[in-house]
């Protein structure tokens, strides 16, 4: 299929609109193409909020859901990688989790920081769970290079709850950094004019909650236009001094930029 | 459930998942079942079937984790395109297209049948109702008979009385218009991890 002929299909094939043999074509074009892989999936997306109709699935349906995980029907796929051992699946039958009834935001899973997950995720695991995780551990990685981004703090600042933080110099020269907080902790500083530090040195970032000072993190010596970090449970404001690489326990320095965070 | 889990993004999940951690699976449910569910009845018009497809999808989701790729999309589109085709596949057997027609035309008569109605409880559901509210009719109608009809674009041309280039055309220019004021509004971001 020309290239022409399968970007003309994309919108409609990513209705699933298409005739099996057209999906066919396209699929196979698709194999070879970015251009069209790019444009299938912000055509995927938008369907997606379409689709949305902003309701929780009925009560109950989850448990039937998780009594089919832990004992799938005689016809259900076969699992690929083989499924844990008979010990492992006992233990995780004992304790199936509740779904929340909450109304958390759909979009608080959709900020969070990539880059800081894959540093949890690789962690040891055994046979084909090693195999079965790296794989997807690898794809978070992959994504790691473009988050986060504008667009996860322009929808933290739309996101109800949110908090902000105007982070100001109190001395020497007017720098400034904002900061966005949602109510799961997941936060994002942008918008710096923080000037570059000496190779030797980095920014970090603190938290104050109580008279407790708790660091957040370092932002190396260039910060980059948008920051993740994770805020403790009621900070209150937050700082940035800047410190030797690597950073530091506790500083002694006075911050660079300080701010309250209003609800 | 742990703050954490809570906290997590979707493709930290997933690769939790990976590991069989089944509550990381409940937290996906949590956030996603609903949408699934909800697009699922949409299409079958049928809230048994639709079950039935949410069991198949997320019974997927935990065999092949794998198969989620984020660099293709975010989790939520992974989840709704597997609901999607496999509801048409469903409804492109006669006996359940005649059924659910039969279904719809009394939803229509009751409740009329249009695309902003279907989101509208959440926190961005305004503008993305305003967004879709932009499209021109014949835009918005083609994507609502394809996607939410689960009809072929060639069965969309035939019941709108227009070329199939030009249904083809008017879904692709509707989509991206539709991604555009998503974008200028911050809603557009819902998709990005």
């Amino acid at each position: 299929m020309r290239h022409e002929d399968a970007a003309d299909l994309l919108g409609v094939y990513a209705l699933d609109a298409v005739e099996p043999d057209e999906a066919a074509a396209i699929e196979a074009h698709l194999e070879t193409c970015p251009r069209c892989r790019a444009e299938l999936r912000n055509h995927r997306e938008v369907v997606g909020v379409l689709a949305y109709a902003g309701q929780e699935a009925p009560e109950g349906m989850w448990d039937r859901v998780a009594a089919r995980i832990h004992d799938p029907a005689p016809d259900d796929e076969p699992v690929d990688p083989p499924r844990p051992l008979p010990l492992l699946a006992a233990r995780r039958r004992s304790r199936l989790p509740q779904v929340g009834r909450s109304r958390l935001p759909q979009v608080m899973g959709l900020v969070a920081a990539a880059a800081v997950i894959v540093v949890a995720l690789l962690g040891v695991e055994v046979g084909h769970l090693r195999t079965r995780t790296n794989h997807l551990s690898g794809q978070v990685a992959a994504m790691a290079p473009t988050a986060p981004t504008m667009t996860a703090v322009r929808l933290a600042l739309a996101t109800p709850g949110a908090r902000m933080v105007a982070l100001k110099s109190q001395a020497g020269p007017r720098v400034s950094l904002d900061a966005v907080i949602l109510p799961s902790g997941a936060g994002y500083l942008y918008d710096t004019d923080l000037a570059p530090l000496s190779p030797e040195q980095t920014y970090q970032l603190w938290g104050v909650v109580g008279n407790q000072v708790i660091s957040y993190g370092v932002l190396g010596a260039t910060p980059s236009p948008v920051m993740a970090f994770r805020a403790s449970s009621g900070v209150q404001a937050l700082a940035v001094t800047a410190e030797v690489a690597g950073g530091v326990v506790s500083s002694t320095q006075k911050p660079v930029v300080s701010g309250s965070v209003v609800s | 459930m742990a703050r954490s889990l809570t906290a997590s993004s979707d493709a930290a999940l997933v690769v939790s998942i990976g590991r069989w951690h089944d509550d990381a699976m409940a937290e996906v449910f949590r956030r996603h079942g609903g949408a699934v569910f909800a697009l699922a009845r949409r299409v079958l018009g049928d809230a048994g079937r639709a079950e039935e497809i949410v069991q198949e999808v997320f019974l997927r989701l935990w065999n092949q984790p794998e198969r989620f790729d984020p660099e293709r999309g975010s989790l939520r589109s992974f989840l709704l395109a597997q609901t999607h085709g496999r509801a048409v596949d469903l409804l492109r057997s006669d006996g359940a297209r005649k059924a659910r027609e039969g279904r719809e035309s009394r939803a229509q008569a009751e409740a009329g049948y249009d695309l902003e109605h279907e989101v509208w409880d959440m926190a961005v559901a305004e503008r993305v109702r305003d967004a879709v509210m932009t499209l021109p009719d014949e835009e918005r109608r083609a994507i609502e008979l394809a996607y939410f009809g689960g009809r072929t674009y060639r069965e969309v041309a035939v019941e709108l009385g227009a070329p199939e280039g030009t249904v083809k055309s008017r879904i692709r220019s509707g989509l991206k218009r539709m991604r555009t004021v998503l974008a200028d509004t911050m809603v557009g971001v819902a998709w990005t991890e």
